[in-house]
Parts: structure tokens; sequence; C-alpha cells
């Protein structure tokens, strides 16, 4: 081997399978930093980044492989093992304690002391200044961190990690909540961190940022690595190109399109967020017939989530305008309960804390759409809710029993319970996020399956998936989000990964023109 | 294999070591601090047993835990807080012993159940308040049941010294509702009433109503998840204030029982801190209703047995009040640690 390891950090064949689901989120990962370099990870969600991310940094695991740091094998157990290595992340919730200041969050759990007890106040400061300093990064230690914008509290977690004497940087999506002035002042941070010597590695969805900020890229598929190289080489063309791959794996059988009357009109709708300062949905208009399957797509944070909580009851009152039909009924900002009774089936991206009721019965979960059905005069009819229960649970193949509570079945079986009960019956729209999110193979195409039979039987079906394969496969129109707004619509015919990669990505979009033809 | 019946097992068996947990530092404290622990000990854990009078006086007294432990586990199902027992049930007495007296020459059943439903109006409408409070303006109940229960019971106080104030009788209480009124001794001399009965079956009237009716079903959704009863199509609104009604309405209804049971009148300390207890004992039973009745047994056996040990041995009130703390904060700390757990994962 030629001299000593070139590599400040490596990973060198880490595999990461998660047993609760069966998913392997990294297979035989080869990936290296250099020391002083800025490295960008890119990829789709699910493509296995924050796996890798959480392995380096010692939250989680790995199955198989070695890490090696300066050549060195060592073992990343727990954070407190990276923080030894000077490893430190910031992730893309800050973990800022709100109550306290700016300076009592940075020594947090390293504490200067004044004489062996007490916390030392103005010792903290005088840290936090000369640390500030150093780093040009300039915040008032003194100030309250729930008074903060965005772009400082994300200043306080940098210097947090610098304080602790990190030198690795791992930042989880840092520019998602940054305006464009934020990014730049950030961008100017990270140069400064380069030059005094530290190694960052920043996880991004932004290809444009790529040949901005980072001196080499690596883009993940599949739990896999596709490819390391220069970032001056990596156009965000081909960056793309790799990160949705091409051949599309996935065939669904289904029968010939053949859509009824319009179910589902939406017009401009809009959503404001007190929470955002642009709005998080914007002038979307879509529109699905019965016995059409309309896949939305699109990069995490680009409107999925509110679409699906728009279309669902669920968005808190009064933040949505614009106008929604459903079967020429206005359900514009309607409560889930109204749209239960008009025929809503919703299978929601969170399982666990919407879909499901932990700690209540797996019967008293199944019956949860249908509860006003199983009544004899408010009474609940319980022989028919067993019999009811044992039909989902055999037909699903649901691993457990109807009376013990749901939060005892596996991750997969909790998946299975919630499709189980949305895709029974006759729903007249039936919203899907994630569909197969924690499923084997096989239950995906049980699931496609149903789906597709659902959409036979005449059902209106909103899919939302990060999951490009899956919509290309069961969709027959496609509609791509991108940044709150619809950047495209198609036809299902002849789509591939890599015309729709564009417009996720933000590299492409469709004109007014093109959207009337 | 049923992994449910286990479950079941599994947290009956925790409770339980709780108890004999605490018990054993109960005998480890008494055998510091008496001169003499083998009889009280006796006295302790025995003396509830010792005669027919103490065993039925202990029955009377587990009577209002029962309706106070049935109406704070009826809440905490439901995923509301009510804090305001003592208010509720002192307003649920007091409404008792006004319409007892309003209506003296009414059929005996008849007024019997008037003043029922009056006590378990009054209690039901003070909280159902702090529901109304939630639901407008998203106040927290745990703090308005609270501060009203706390106001409210200043108000009575006021009632029973001034204007419903018994003048012929030495003690200060309010007037008393007419005898005939009085609920049936079931075992003289000691103090038990048929209100035993009234509370063996509001255990079972709650318990399905929570588990066996539709109300039940969205009440149990809304409280172990609002989130999925929203997305489930139940109108988690409402769901604020009826639970509320419902918990202060069995609290009130505690009350009026001591009234027609017990006591004939309202005076100033007659809730004794059973709101509180209510609270101790709905999380013993681990918020299920028809636990309840063993758990406010429970409790009513080591409050008898302190007092039999303060009577018959040098216990003094400070050391009995320790130990039933001790026992208390054991079994309760790991009920209600279990409860918390299970609302923060859920």
């Amino acid at each position: 081997m030629p001299g000593p390891d070139p590599f400040l950090l490596e990973l060198r064949g880490v595999t990461k399978r998660f047993a609760d689901n069966g998913v392997t989120a990294n297979r035989d990962v080869h990936f290296a930093l250099v020391e002083g370099e800025i490295h960008a990870l890119v990829g789709e969600n699910g493509a296995g980044k924050t796996t890798l991310m959480r392995i380096l940094c010692g939250l989680e695991s790995a199955d198989r492989g070695a890490i090696l740091f300066r050549g060195a094998p060592v073992r990343i157990r727990s954070t407190a093992d990276a923080d030894r290595l000077g490893i430190g992340m910031v992730h893309q919730r800050f973990c800022l304690i709100d109550g306290f200041t700016v300076a009592e969050n940075i020594v947090l759990m390293r504490e200067p002391r004044s004489r062996l007890l007490f916390f030392d106040r103005e010792g903290s400061r005088r840290l936090v200044r000369e640390l500030a300093g150093r780093y040009g990064l300039e915040v008032d230690p003194d100030a309250s961190v729930a008074s903060l914008s965005v772009g400082q509290k994300q200043r306080v977690e940098i210097l947090r990690i610098l304080y602790r004497g990190s030198r690795v940087l791992v930042l989880d999506e840092p520019t998602s909540l940054l305006t464009e002035q934020e990014v730049c002042a950030f961008f100017e941070v990270l140069r400064q961190l380069k030059r005094l010597g530290h190694t960052i590695l920043i996880i991004t969805h932004k290809l444009e940022e790529v040949g901005e900020i980072a001196d080499r890229v690596t883009v993940m598929r599949g739990g896999q690595v596709v490819d390391t190289r220069r970032a001056a080489e990596a156009d965000p063309a081909s960056l793309a190109r790799m990160m949705v791959g091409k051949e599309v794996l996935l065939q669904v059988r289904k029968g010939p399109f053949a859509p009824g009357r319009p179910l589902l009109r939406v017009r401009g709708l809009t959503l404001l967020s007190p929470a955002s300062p642009r709005p998080l949905l914007k002038q979307v208009s879509l529109d699905i017939r019965s016995g059409e399957i309309l896949g939305v797509a699109g990069v995490a944070g680009n409107g999925l989530a509110e679409l699906e909580d728009a279309m669902t009851g669920m968005t808190p009152a009064g933040q949505l305008q614009g106008a929604v039909s459903l079967d020429g009924r206005d359900i514009l900002g309607a409560s889930s309960a109204r749209l239960r009774r008009l025929g809503l089936a919703y299978v929601p991206a969170d399982r666990l804390h919407r879909g499901s009721s932990l700690s209540m019965k797996l019967s008293d979960n199944l019956i949860v759409k249908d509860h006003h059905h199983f009544l004899w005069n408010g009474i609940l009819r319980r022989r028919t809710i067993a019999d009811f229960s044992r039909d989902l649970i055999r037909r699903f193949d649901i691993k457990g029993h109807m009376s013990a509570p749901i939060r005892m079945l596996s991750g997969g079986n909790i998946q299975r319970a919630v499709l189980s009960r949305e895709l029974s019956g006759k729903p007249g729209l039936l919203v899907i996020s994630e569909p197969t999110w924690g499923l084997d193979i096989l239950s995906s195409e049980f699931v496609y399956r149903e789906i597709v039979a659902r959409r036979d039987a005449g059902t209106a079906i909103l899919l939302i998936s990060s999951n490009l394969d899956e919509v290309l496969a069961l969709s027959d129109t496609v509609a791509v989000l991108y940044r709150g707004e619809v950047a495209g619509c198609f036809r299902n015919e002849g789509l591939d990964r890599e015309f729709l990669g564009g417009y996720m990505l933000g590299l492409r979009r469709q004109d007014a023109a093109e959207r009337g033809a | 294999m049923n992994r449910n019946r286990q479950l079941g097992l599994a947290s009956f068996l925790t409770v339980l070591a709780a108890i004999l947990a605490s018990f054993a530092i109960a005998v480890a404290l008494i055998f510091v601090f008496s001169k003499n622990p083998g009889q009280t000990l006796y006295y302790y854990f025995l003396g509830p047993f010792l005669s027919r009078y103490a065993l039925f006086n202990m029955l009377e007294s587990s009577v209002p835990l029962m309706f106070t432990g049935l109406g704070i586990a009826l809440a905490f199902n439901s995923g509301v807080t009510n804090l305001g027992g003592e208010g509720q049930i002192f307003s649920g007495a007091l409404v008792a012993v006004v319409v007892g007296i309003a209506v003296p020459a009414a059929p005996r059943a008849l007024g019997v159940l008037a003043i029922l439903a009056g006590g378990t109006l009054a209690g039901g409408l003070l909280a159902g308040f702090s529901g109304v409070l939630r639901r407008r303006w998203n106040v927290s109940e745990l703090l308005t049941t609270y501060l009203l229960s706390s106001g409210v019971v200043y108000v009575i106080n006021y009632l029973i010294l001034g204007p419903l104030r018994n003048p012929q009788k030495m003690t200060i209480e309010s007037v008393s509702i007419p005898a005939w009124f009085m609920l049936a001794r079931l075992a003289p001399p000691s103090f038990l009433h048929s209100g035993l009965l009234l509370a063996l079956a509001a255990a079972g009237a709650v318990y399905f109503l929570v588990y066996r009716t539709h109300l039940g079903y969205e009440l149990r959704a809304s409280g172990s998840n609002r989130q999925f009863a929203r997305y489930g199509g139940i109108n988690v609104g409402q769901y604020f204030v009826l639970p509320l009604l419902l918990s202060g309405g069995l609290t009130g209804l505690g009350g009026a029982v001591q009234v027609v049971g017990r006591y004939q009148s309202c005076f100033t300390d007659l809730t004794a801190g059973l709101g509180w207890n209510g609270i101790a004992v709905a999380l013993i039973a681990r918020n299920n209703p028809l636990a309840v009745v063993p758990a406010a047994l429970l409790y009513a056996y080591l409050s008898a047995g302190a007092k039999a040990a303060m009577i018959n041995s040098d216990v003094t009130f400070e050391l009995a009040a320790i130990i039933q703390a001790v026992i208390f904060y054991l079994i309760t700390a790991e009920a209600a640690m279990a409860f918390f757990r299970r609302r923060l994962n859920g």
C-alpha cells in the first residue's frame, strides 16, 4: 500500500439493516473524508444518507464493515465515542433549549466552573465570545435562544460542536430552513471553518449548492454509494441522473386506464402557515377522476406532507386558500370527520402517531374509520367488530392478536393494520402517502395490487410518494411538486425517472402553456 | 399463548410488588419509631378486621373514594385532567342539602333521586365549565379545574357558616335534610349504607360506558391520541367538555351520597381530601373503572389501619401520616409512571 492512509475518516463495506422493518438502509458502503475538505452527500429520500451519517456519529451501529480514523480501525458506538474522535453533528431540527441563553446552550454539559462547583457565567460568556470571534460567527452570548432566527440558531449549534472540540462537522440539510441571504452567510462560515482546517460533511438536496461549496461530492441511491467525484466535475444534471438512476424495476399489472367522472378538483390551493415565511403550497391545481391514480412526486420539504394534510382535513383551520371540491361539494378546510363521511379513506405517512393509537387494542384501531357502523343503539357490536377484525387480520396477514394493544405489534404489522383499515370498503377518494414504507417486497406487491383494485373499482386515488419507482409504476397521471408548486403534470406514458427527476430537483419546469396542452 | 393476559398479569404483579415493597418500608418505619412495634403492626394491618364495626366502617369510607376514583379514571381515559375533585364533591354535597331542604314533602324515592341528581349536576357543571374554557380559549383544564374548585370551597364555606347554618347545632354545619331521605344503613351500628351498592353500580356503568359504547370508544380514542381520533373522523373538539362534565358529575354524586348516606348535612371539612385521594385511587386502578373498586378498598383499608394504630398504640398522627404517605407514594408512583410513560409514547 503506497504511503499512509490519505483519509481522515473512512467507511469500508458498511452495511446496516433495520430488523424491525427489514429495510437495508446501507449496503456495502465505501465512503471517505479527506482532512480539510467540504464534502457533499446527496441522494433521494431513503437513499441511506441519514443512516450513513448516524453511523458516523454513533447514533446507529453498523451490522458489517469497518470505520477507520486516520487509518486505524475505530468503533463508534455512541455519541460520546464520536465526540472523542472530534466528530460533531448538527441535526436538521435544532437541539437547543429555548429558555437558556446562547452562552448557556453552547457550554451545556461542559460548563466552566468557578470554585469547583458553581456555574461560571462570566467565564462561559468570555469563552463563547472568543470562540465566536475566532470563527467569525457573530452571536450575542446573552440573547435568549427563543428570540433567535433560524440562521442564528444554526450558528449556535455550530459553535456548540466547535466548543466541544469537533474537527469533523456533520451537517444534515443545513440550508433547508435558511433564506437566500442566510445561505450566503452560512457558506462564508463553512469556508472559514475549512481555512481553519476543519473537515465538513454536508448533506443536501440542493444540487446547485454542491458546485458552489463542496470540494467533493458523493451520490447515494438505494442504500449504496453510486459514485464520489470532484464537485467541479459534477454538474447538477449529471448528479440528478446518478441520484434517480435509470432502470425502472417495478412492474405493476393494471387494467386499461378508463377514468370516470371528475371527483376531486383542486384550484389555486395555497397554504400559508405562520411558521413559514413563504407559502408551503402555492397555487396548486390538480384533478382526479374516479378510477384514476394521480401520483404526486417530490423531494421531502417541497410540499408533499402539506398536500397530504390539506386533502385530508388535517391542516390547522384558516391556513388554506383556493378552491377544493369533492364530487361537487366544496371541501376547502373541511374537517376530517366531514371528509370521512363523504367517503375519504386515508393512509397517512405517519402510521404510528396519526394512523394508529398505540395504547388501544388492534381491533379498536381497525374500526376507527367505520366505527359508526358497528353500533346497536350506541353500543359497540363486539361480535361484528371481532369478525371484521379477524377478516382484516387474515386478508392482510397481520401478525398480532386483535385484543392486544397495537403497540405490541412490529412496525411492519402496524403498517399492515393501517393499510388494511383504509383499503377495506369502497372509498370514493383514497389519499395514500408512502404506501410501502417499511414493507418488504412481497407485502409491497400486495399493497400495489390492492391500490390498483380500488382504482379499477372506481376510487379516485391521490398517491403521494417520495419513491419515484412506485409513482411511475402505479400512477395514471403524475404531478411533481417543487417548493410547494406544481412544477409539472403529465400523463404517465413514456415517463422515466430522469425526466421527472429534473422537475423534482427544480432543474426544469413546465410553463402554463405546456400544462394547458 | 395469550400475550394480552400475560400483559395484564405483568401489570398486576408490578402493582403487587409496589404494594409489598411499600408495606416492607412501613414495617421498618414502625420498628424504628414505635416502642411496641408488635402491637402497632397488629393494629395497623389487622385493626380494620378486628370487629364487624371496624370492618363495615372501613367499607363505608371506601364509598366516596369509589365515586371520586371513577370520576378521575373517566377523565384520564378521555385524556383530560380533573384536579378539582375537592370542589366538585363539596358543591355536590351542598346542592344535595339545598335540594333536600327545598322538597321536604316529596315522596322518599323521588326526593332521594332529586338530591342525587342535584349533586351530580353541581359537580358536573363545575368541571364542565373548565371543559368549556379549554374548548373555547384553550385554557388548560388542569389549572382551571383546580382553581375553580379552590375558589368554590370558600363560597360553600361561607354558605355553611352564613345563610345555611343550622343554628340549633353546637358544631358548625348546614341545616340537615329530612331524616327520611337518608339511605338505608346496611349493618348498624356501623355507618355502612346502601350508597355502597350505588358505587358498585356506578363502577359497572362507567366500565360499560368506556369500553362498550360508541361514546366510550370516541372518548378513549380522543384520550389516547387526539391526532389519531381526529384522523379517524371523530369530532375531538367536543371531547373536552363532555368527559369533564361526566367526571365532575361522578365526583359530585359522591358528595351527594356523603350527605344522604352518612352526614345528613354539609360541613366545612366534608371533603377531607377525597378529591385528591380519588386521583391516587384512579392511578392504582390504572384507570380501569372496575379496578377502581378494589383500589378504593385498599385505600380505605390503609387509612382505617392508620387510625386503629393511632387509637390503640403509640403511633402519633405524624407517623401514621408518614407511613401512609410512603405506601401511597410507592403505589401511585409506580402506577403514575406507567400511565405517563404511556401518554408520552402514545
